[in-house]
């Protein structure tokens, strides 16, 4: 069975309550594409608040970020899934792909005659391989895998500065060492579905602040919340196992993401949630 | 046809919201005596429950409050507003401007220590001058100045001042960051003034930090300074 036969997807981003009374467009983006040799690739952008041109930045970065590693894949010489990548290439490849997208990104900043940092954005991009899980993360936002034992585990560590609203972006000088800036990871698990996430939804989708009563401490867990994306899960299964088309069930997903519950209703900031998983899997 | 509905049962995790800490600095001097105090007292009331009416900014704001006359005094350290009353001002005495900032300016690096030292994840504080009168001789307005410039320089806060009617217009500009000039209340619609603060600070709490942030406009409450 391939990817993109048992894989199903949802991607959505919704403006936050403070943008929609502001008139702010959402800043946010997201996207997914299954390669033709059966890899997929999905990546969420954060366009940095009122960063002029953030809702364009973030757009171009997620399409940009897509089309690179889908050319970069299906261009690669043919080899066995398995053996794609090595910790050192795939550290290799996200280095490569920051230096050509600041490039281009500069580019179009000066085709469209905008500044370069009014096109702030963050990135989290994943490639799934059918073993392997590869990600790439530029900024904050979450991100997290369910392995077969049915155990949710973050995939990234967002990048955060001692302030709560302090964070790079794709657009940031380039301060310190790559690894810190461009942060890399292969998750070798079985996995049987993941989740994508930028920070509007962090507190909803993922433990990130809580009491440690032990330590006398809050601490960030960074870790998935299971008992909110399983039953998202199970009921995204019924909409596709009823073969509804993927607009209507994308819309829904949109819909849940503006007023599903009261917290999610109530966030101020942008939310964009991609959750994949496959079917063949929960069946 | 049946239509298809996505309402799944879900539970969301226990997480704390982080804080954001606004201290306010407020002139109780002999001259904000009458009307000006009772007005600043209808404020503050407003002010807690507009941050009460949202949620989110409850959950995040802790407000402290200090007052200047002939001494400096916080009476309300850092909490929630859902977690006390906002007290009853009265006035008299001088203007130990400097002193209440420089108190201020301490208690929002003590706290942010506070927040380290616990794990707490934290905005950059805020800090609010709300005066109408000239500070007293011995208040060095020149050091101050230099303190709250480098201060928001160095994004250890982020600093508003308020005049009220008979303020010294050109000494609160010398201590405000160029960024954040003065603005002089119209009148005294401190209930105004304080439901803008109350949607700055919702703003603010939802930036990123180094975004050019756009706070509402200050029409409702402000006066052309001429």
């Amino acid at each position: 069975m391939t990817l993109h036969s048992s894989w199903k997807l949802v991607a959505a981003s919704v403006s936050g309550e403070l943008h929609k009374l502001n008139n702010i467009p959402c800043q946010d983006s997201s996207g997914y594409y299954f390669t033709n040799n059966d890899f997929l690739i999905a990546a969420v952008s954060d366009g940095a608040g009122s960063a002029q041109n953030s809702a364009k930045g973030s757009k171009w970065l997620v399409e940009n970020s897509i089309n690179y590693f889908k050319d970069s894949i299906e261009n690669y010489p043919t080899r066995n899934q398995n053996s794609m990548w090595s910790n050192d290439e795939w550290v290799d490849i996200c280095n490569r792909f920051y230096t050509d997208t600041i490039s281009k990104l500069k580019d179009f900043s000066l085709n469209e005659g905008i500044e370069f940092d009014s096109l702030a954005s963050t990135l989290i991009l994943t490639v799934k391989s059918k073993t392997k899980l590869f990600t790439l993360n530029i900024g904050d936002g979450r991100a997290g895998y369910r392995n077969d034992k049915a155990e949710w585990h973050p995939m990234i560590i967002p990048c955060k500065g001692e302030e709560v609203n302090s964070t790079i972006f794709f657009t940031s000088s380039f301060i310190g060492s790559s690894q810190d800036f461009i942060r890399t990871n292969i998750i070798e698990e079985n996995v049987n579905a993941f989740c994508l996430l930028t920070d509007g939804l962090e507190n909803i989708c993922f433990e990130v602040n809580v009491y440690d009563a032990e330590t006398e401490k809050y601490i960030d867990p960074n870790k998935p919340f299971k008992k909110f994306l399983d039953p998202c899960i199970e009921e995204l299964k019924k909409l596709f196992l009823k073969n509804l088309p993927n607009d209507k069930i994308e819309k829904l997903w949109e819909n849940f993401l503006i007023e599903g519950t009261e917290l999610i209703k109530r966030e101020p900031d942008d939310k964009t949630l991609i959750l994949a998983f496959d079917l063949s899997q929960f069946e | 046809m049946e239509e298809s509905t996505f309402k799944p049962t879900v539970e969301e995790p226990k997480n704390y919201e982080q804080k954001c800490h606004c201290v306010l600095v407020l002139d109780v001097s002999g001259s904000m005596a009458g009307h000006p105090i009772d007005e600043l007292n209808r404020g503050l009331s407003e002010f807690q429950r507009e941050i009460m009416n949202d949620f989110t900014a409850s959950q995040r704001l802790e407000i402290s409050i200090i007052t200047f006359s002939s001494t400096v005094q916080c009476i309300q350290e850092p909490a929630l507003v859902t977690d006390f009353q906002i007290p009853q001002l009265s006035t008299s005495g001088t203007t130990k401007l400097v002193d209440a900032v420089r108190m201020a300016i301490n208690q929002v690096e003590n706290r942010k220590k506070w927040y380290k030292s616990t794990g707490q994840k934290y905005y950059r504080p805020i800090i609010v001058l709300i005066t109408d009168g000239e500070p007293d001789r011995d208040q060095d307005i020149e050091s101050l100045a230099t303190e709250v410039s480098n201060g928001v320089t160095n994004k250890k806060f982020i600093f508003f001042s308020l005049g009220v009617k008979g303020y010294n217009h050109a000494t609160l500009a010398k201590i405000s960051p160029q960024d954040t000039p003065p603005k002089a209340l119209d009148g005294y619609k401190f209930s105004e003034f304080f439901k803008w603060l109350s949607s700055s600070i919702s703003i603010i709490t939802a930036s990123k930090e180094g975004e050019k942030i756009i706070l509402p406009p200050t029409d409702g409450w402000s006066q052309q300074i001429i």
